[in-house]
C-alpha cells in the first residue's frame, strides 16, 4: 500500500458518454440531485473542410499533487495520501468553499445534505476494500481504467506503455494531476484546467493558520473562536508533517 | 425546477416519505472510519447483501448484481460472468434503482372516476379490480364477440402470459412492438437471407453502419464489440443525416436522407463493374446475379452523387475499401428501422452488398447460429381455436409481415377511420404505451377514446394507462421472478431475473394479474377450456419445465444468477461450402426475392427519389443512451437528471436564415400537429433536416416529473408505413421551425 500511486485512464477513444459512470458515482455517494463528483463533457472541433469531430470526455477530481484545494484549506480537512489519492476529512471540513473556489477543474461542492465538501474520492472505502471505484466497475466500453502506476504489472502501467496519454494541463496552469487522457482527445476550455485565483479569505486564513508560511496570526484570533483556531492549527501541522513525509 | 425533489432530496428521502420505516437510518449520514498515520474521518462504504438477476431497464437483459442494506436497494452494478454484458451497467441499468422507489409509481389498482384523461381515480382492492376487468371483458365478448378486444402488449419474458390469456378468448387481435421498431428489418432480412443474423464487430475490418446507433442504443453485445473492433483497427463508416455518438467513433457521411438505397445501390455497381465482387461467393451462394447485375447497370457513383450528395469519388473509395477489408466487413442490419415507406426493400440491399463481398460465415463478418442454450419449454393446454380474421385486414395487405404482431399504424388507422371488419370495443394494454409511441398521436388518442373499455398494466402511469379505465399495478422488474433468458451470443448462458427487494405498496407480478382475472373472467363466461386450467401453475414451476435437461437448478441458478454453457470456438465454412442452405425459396441469398416477386412486390429493390417540401426541413427521431424506451425512462429521477428535457436540432445557417439562437423556445409544425420546443444549434445535423430525440413531451399527468418537458416528436409525425411490414415510418414528415 505505502508504495501505490493510483492514478486513472480515460480511454476516450472507448467512451460513448453512456453516464453510467455518473449514475454509478450518484447511486455509491448518494449525491444529491444537482451535484456531480463526476461528468462526462462533449467537444467538438471542426476540421478545414468542415466536418465536426466531436470527443466524450470523462471527468472528476484529477487527484493533483501540487492540489490549490489542499494549500487553500484553511482547516487542513483536504489532504492528499501517499497514494495521491485526495481526500476531504469529513470532522474537519467546516464547508467553507475554499477550496470549490481554487480548483482548476470545478470538481469539488458543498453537499447540501451535510453541509461538507464533496468531491470524487476514487471511491477511497471501495479501493481500500480492494474493489475498483463505482465508476469504473460499470463502465460498458472500458472506458476507465483505474490503478497503481508503481505496479509495472498493472493493466495502467502497461497501457500507459502500449498507447498515448495527455494530461488535462495548460502552459499556465498545471497542479500534477493523476489523470490520464487519450492522446486524440481533443481538449478545449470546457475541459483544460482554468486559471483561479484564491479569494483574498482563502488566501488570508490559509497563510494565517497554515504553520509553514505562518504570519500575523494573533490578528486573526478575533475571527475564529480560540477553541476551534487551536484546533484547526494543530491539524494543519499534522497534514503539513504528513504531506512532508515522503 | 424549483420544487423540492427536483434539487434537492435524495434516494433515502423518497424512501422516508414512501416506505416509511428505517428512514432515520436510511437518512443519516454514513458512519465514519478512522485510518492512516494522521487519523482522517472518511466515508465508509458497506457491501451489503449480493444479488444477482437480470435487468429490465431495455431489451438487451444484461447480467446485473444488485447491492441491498437493510432491505433498500442501494446499488445496482453489472455480472462479469454475463457473455453478452461482461459486466457493464449503463445509466439505465443502475437507474432501475428509481423505478421502484419512483414516488409517480402506480402502488394499487386504481379505477378511473373521472373523464377519460382527466385523472380522476379512486384506489380500488384487487378482487374489486378483477371483477372489473372480467365484467367489462365478459360484457364486450357477449355482445360484440371475444375479437372485438384489442391485445398490446410489448416484447419481454413476462409477455407470452399476457398473450395466451388472449388466445384464449379467443382474439386474433394482437398488436405487439415490431411494428414500431424492428418490422422493415426482419422482413428484408427473412426475404433475402431467411433470417438476421449475427455481425462479428469485434473482428471486422470495416463497418457500415446506416443510422444504427450502437453508442446510444444499446444492443449486445454490439454496442462493445464495435468500440473493440475499433480499437483492433477497424474503419468505421456512418451514414445518418445526424452525427450520432456512433458516429463521432468513425467516419460520419451526413447523407441526404431517404436516399441511402442510392448509395447501396451504387456500391453495389462500382463492386461489379470494377470486379471487386467475391465471384466464388456468389457463384455457390447467391440468387439472381445476372438480373441484379443488369439492375444496377446504370446506377452509378455519379447518379447517386446527385441523390444522396455523397461525392462519387467517396462512394468508389468505399467500394474499393470494403472489397479490401472484405471478408471481414460487417454492413450493419439496424435495429429500429422505422425510418421509410420503402425501408423493408432499403433493409435488403444491405444482405446483397455482404453477399456481393462474401461477407458472411467467416470472421468479422455475419453468421448464423451463435452459441445458445436449450430451455425446456412449458406445456400449456392448447386447443384448436376458431378465431376470426383480424379485424384490420392486416393478412391481405401485409402478406410477407408477422401477423401475429399486427402493424399499429394500420390498426389503429382502421379504427379511428371506421375502415375495420368488425368493431373493436375492447383494448388490454401490457407493459405498452403507443399513446406516446405511434406517430400522429393525436389520431391516437382518437382510437382510445372511442374504445368502451380500457385496461392498462404498467408500473407507470404513462400516457396509455392515463387514458385506461382501469391502472393495474405490475411489480418491477427487481421485484419479481420471470421466466428464464437464454439469448444467443459469445457463449451459451441461462439467466434469471428474481426479487432483490419485496413490491411497493399492492404491486403483483404479471402471472399473479393474469391468474385474477382469468379466474373473474370463468365466473362470467363459459370458455373452451376454463381461463384458470390455463394458467394452474407457479413461476417456479414454469422456471422448472425450462431447465429441464440442463446440469442446474432453480435454487442454484437463483444464488448464482446465472449458468454458463460450455466455451464453444465457433466454426465457419458450412454455408461458403453450400452444406448448409438459406432458410429463402432458393435455399440462397436472394438477390432476386422469390418471395416478394410471389407477393406482387418488387423482386430487386427499386429506388424511388424522395419529394422534399420547399422551405420545410425532414424532421427524424430517435434516441440516446440515457433513455432508450418507454419504460418510464422519462420520469425516472436519475434519467431526468442527466437530460431533463429534448430539443429540436437546426443546423447553425438554418438558425442563423430563422433568427434562431441557441436554447431559444421554437415552433415546430407540421400537418398534424405542433409544439413548443428549445432550439439546439449544431453543426452535428444536415441543414435539410431537424431532429427531435424520442421519449419526451409526456402528456400524462401522472407522470409529475416528465409531464411537459421538452417536446413530443410522434405529435408531429404524420401516418405513414412501410408498404410491406407496415412499419411505422417515422421519418417521412415534413416540418416547419418557426421562430416565436
Amino acid at each position: 500500500m505505502a508504495n501505490q500511486k493510483l492514478v486513472m485512464l480515460a480511454d476516450t477513444e472507448r467512451c460513448v458518454n453512456c453516464k453510467g459512470c455518473e449514475v454509478a458515482c450518484r447511486a455509491e455517494w448518494n449525491t444529491p440531485l444537482g451535484f456531480n463528483r463526476n461528468w462526462v463533457i462533449e467537444t467538438i472541433s471542426i476540421s478545414d473542410d468542415g466536418v465536426p469531430h466531436m470527443y466524450l470526455i470523462s471527468g472528476r477530481c484529477q487527484h493533483c499533487d501540487d492540489a490549490p484545494c489542499v494549500t487553500n484549506c484553511p482547516s487542513g480537512a483536504s489532504y492528499q495520501r501517499d497514494d495521491g489519492v485526495v481526500l476531504v476529512d469529513r470532522e474537519f471540513c467546516s464547508g467553507c468553499e475554499m477550496c470549490v473556489q481554487v480548483c482548476p477543474y470545478d470538481a469539488r461542492f458543498k453537499n447540501p445534505l451535510d453541509d461538507k465538501i464533496s468531491k470524487c474520492t476514487f471511491c477511497q472505502p471501495r479501493i481500500d476494500a480492494g474493489e475498483q471505484p463505482a465508476c469504473v466497475e460499470v463502465c460498458f466500453n472500458r472506458a476507465l481504467i483505474f490503478g497503481d502506476i508503481n505496479d509495472p504489472n498493472s493493466e495502467v502501467s502497461q497501457l500507459l506503455k502500449q498507447e498515448k496519454w495527455k494530461k488535462l494541463v495548460t502552459d499556465k496552469v498545471d497542479t500534477k494531476p493523476n489523470h490520464y487522457y487519450s492522446e486524440s482527445t481533443y481538449l478545449d476550455a470546457s475541459v483544460l484546467p482554468q486559471e483561479k485565483e484564491p479569494t483574498i479569505e482563502a488566501e488570508v486564513i490559509s497563510k494565517v493558520v497554515n504553520p509553514v508560511v505562518s504570519v500575523g496570526f494573533s490578528g486573526m484570533l478575533g475571527l475564529f473562536g480560540a477553541a476551534g483556531i487551536m484546533k484547526i492549527i494543530k491539524r494543519r501541522e499534522e497534514v503539513s508533517n504528513d504531506s512532508h513525509s515522503e | 425546477m424549483g420544487t423540492e425533489r427536483d434539487t434537492g432530496v435524495t434516494r433515502r428521502g423518497f424512501l422516508g416519505l414512501t416506505a416509511g420505516t428505517a428512514a432515520g437510518v436510511a437518512l443519516g449520514m454514513r458512519s465514519f472510519k478512522a485510518h492512516a498515520a494522521v487519523p482522517h474521518t472518511e466515508e465508509t462504504w458497506e457491501g451489503g447483501t449480493v444479488i444477482p438477476s437480470t435487468c429490465n431497464m431495455c431489451v438487451n437483459r444484461c447480467g446485473i448484481r444488485c447491492r441491498v442494506v437493510n432491505g433498500v436497494l442501494e446499488k445496482i452494478d453489472g455480472d462479469i460472468r454475463n457473455p453478452r454484458s461482461r459486466g457493464g451497467t449503463c445509466a439505465k441499468g443502475q437507474a432501475g434503482i428509481m423505478s421502484v422507489y419512483d414516488p409517480d409509481r402506480v402502488k394499487h389498482p386504481m379505477i378511473r372516476v373521472g373523464k377519460r384523461g382527466e385523472g380522476k381515480w379512486r384506489r380500488a382492492s384487487w378482487d374489486e379490480a378483477f371483477e372489473y376487468v372480467a365484467d367489462n371483458l365478459a360484457r364486450i365478448i357477449k355482445q360484440h364477440g371475444p375479437e372485438s378486444l384489442l391485445w398490446s402488449s410489448t416484447t419481454d419474458l413476462t409477455e407470452q402470459f399476457f398473450v395466451r390469456l388472449g388466445i384464449h378468448l379467443p382474439t386474433p387481435n394482437f398488436a405487439r412492438h415490431a411494428t414500431l421498431c424492428l418490422a422493415s428489418r426482419n422482413v428484408g432480412y427473412f426475404a433475402t437471407m431467411g433470417g438476421v443474423p449475427d455481425s462479428d464487430l469485434a473482428n471486422a475490418k470495416y463497418i457500415l453502419m446506416f443510422g444504427a446507433n450502437r453508442t446510444e442504443s444499446f444492443q449486445l453485445p454490439d454496442n462493445w464489440t464495435m468500440i473493440e473492433g475499433i480499437k483492433n483497427g477497424a474503419k468505421l463508416t456512418v451514414v445518418d443525416p445526424r452525427m450520432t455518438y456512433t458516429a463521432a467513433k468513425g467516419e460520419w457521411i451526413p447523407i441526404r436522407p431517404r436516399t441511402d438505397m442510392a448509395l447501396t445501390l451504387a456500391l453495389m455497381h462500382v463492386l461489379i463493374k470494377e470486379e471487386l465482387y467475391d465471384k466464388e461467393f456468389v457463384a455457390t451462394n447467391t440468387h439472381g446475379f445476372d438480373e441484379l447485375k443488369a439492375h444496377v447497370a446504370n446506377l452509378t457513383p455519379e447518379w447517386a452523387a446527385q441523390e444522396t450528395e455523397i461525392p462519387a469519388e467517396k462512394i468508389v473509395a468505399m467500394a474499393r475499401e470494403m472489397a479490401a477489408a472484405a471478408p471481414a466487413v460487417v454492413v450493419y442490419p439496424g435495429r429500429r428501422t422505422s425510418w421509410y415507406t420503402n425501408d423493408s426493400q432499403f433493409r435488403r440491399t444491405l444482405p446483397m452488398l455482404m453477399a456481393l463481398l462474401g461477407a458472411f460465415d467467416a470472421p468479422g463478418s455475419h453468421s448464423f447460429g451463435s452459441p445458445k442454450a436449450r430451455l425446456g419449454s412449458f406445456e400449456w393446454e392448447i386447443e384448436p381455436f376458431d378465431v376470426a380474421e383480424r379485424f384490420d385486414h392486416f393478412e391481405t395487405r401485409y402478406p410477407l409481415a408477422n401477423h401475429e404482431d399486427g402493424g399499429y399504424v394500420s390498426l389503429r388507422d382502421a379504427i379511428v377511420d371506421g375502415t375495420t371488419a368488425y368493431p373493436v370495443k375492447g383494448w388490454m394494454i401490457y407493459k405498452q404505451n403507443p399513446l406516446a409511441a405511434v406517430l400522429d398521436g393525436k389520431k391516437s388518442l382518437k382510437m382510445a377514446q372511442q374504445m368502451d373499455f380500457i385496461c392498462a398494466i404498467d408500473v407507470q402511469p404513462s400516457e396509455t394507462a392515463w387514458m385506461a379505465d382501469i391502472i393495474l399495478p405490475e411489480t418491477t422488474y427487481l421485484e419479481r421472478l420471470d421466466p428464464l433468458w437464454a439469448p444467443s451470443g459469445p457463449r451459451a448462458y441461462v439467466g434469471i431475473r428474481q426479487p432483490v427487494v419485496p413490491p411497493q405498496g399492492e404491486a403483483k407480478p404479471i402471472l399473479d394479474i393474469i391468474k385474477g382475472v382469468a379466474k373473474a373472467l370463468d365466473a362470467k363466461h363459459e370458455f373452451e377450456t376454463p381461463l384458470s386450467q390455463v394458467f394452474n401453475f407457479s413461476m417456479e414451476e414454469f422456471i422448472d419445465a425450462q431447465l429441464k435437461g440442463l446440469p442446474i437448478d432453480r435454487q442454484t441458478l437463483m444464488q448464482e444468477g446465472i449458468w454458463l454453457g460450455p466455451e464453444e470456438k465457433k466454426s465457419y465454412g458450412a454455408y461458403r461450402s453450400g452444406k448448409k442452405q438459406f432458410n429463402t425459396p432458393s435455399g440462397k441469398i436472394e438477390f432476386v426475392s422469390e418471395r416478394f416477386r410471389r407477393n406482387k412486390f418488387p423482386a430487386l429493390p427499386e429506388y424511388e427519389t424522395p419529394q422534399e417540401v420547399p422551405g420545410q426541413q425532414r424532421l427524424v427521431s430517435g434516441r440516446h443512451a440515457w433513455f432508450t424506451h418507454q419504460r418510464g425512462h422519462a420520469n425516472n429521477l436519475w434519467l431526468h437528471e442527466l437530460y431533463p428535457e429534448n430539443e429540436v436540432w437546426i443546423h447553425p445557417e438554418l438558425a442563423r436564415q430563422k433568427g434562431i439562437s441557441e436554447g431559444e423556445e421554437v415552433l415546430v409544425r407540421s400537418s398534424v400537429g405542433e409544439i413548443k420546443i428549445k432550439a439546439k444549434v449544431t453543426p452535428r445535423i444536415r441543414k435539410d433536416t431537424v431532429f427531435i430525440c424520442h421519449g419526451f413531451g409526456g402528456n400524462s399527468a401522472g407522470q409529475t416529473t416528465a409531464q411537459g418537458k421538452g417536446g413530443a416528436d410522434f405529435m408531429l409525425m404524420e401516418s405513414a408505413g412501410d408498404e410491406i411490414s407496415d412499419n411505422q415510418a417515422t421519418h417521412e414528415t415534413f416540418v416547419e421551425v418557426v421562430k416565436v
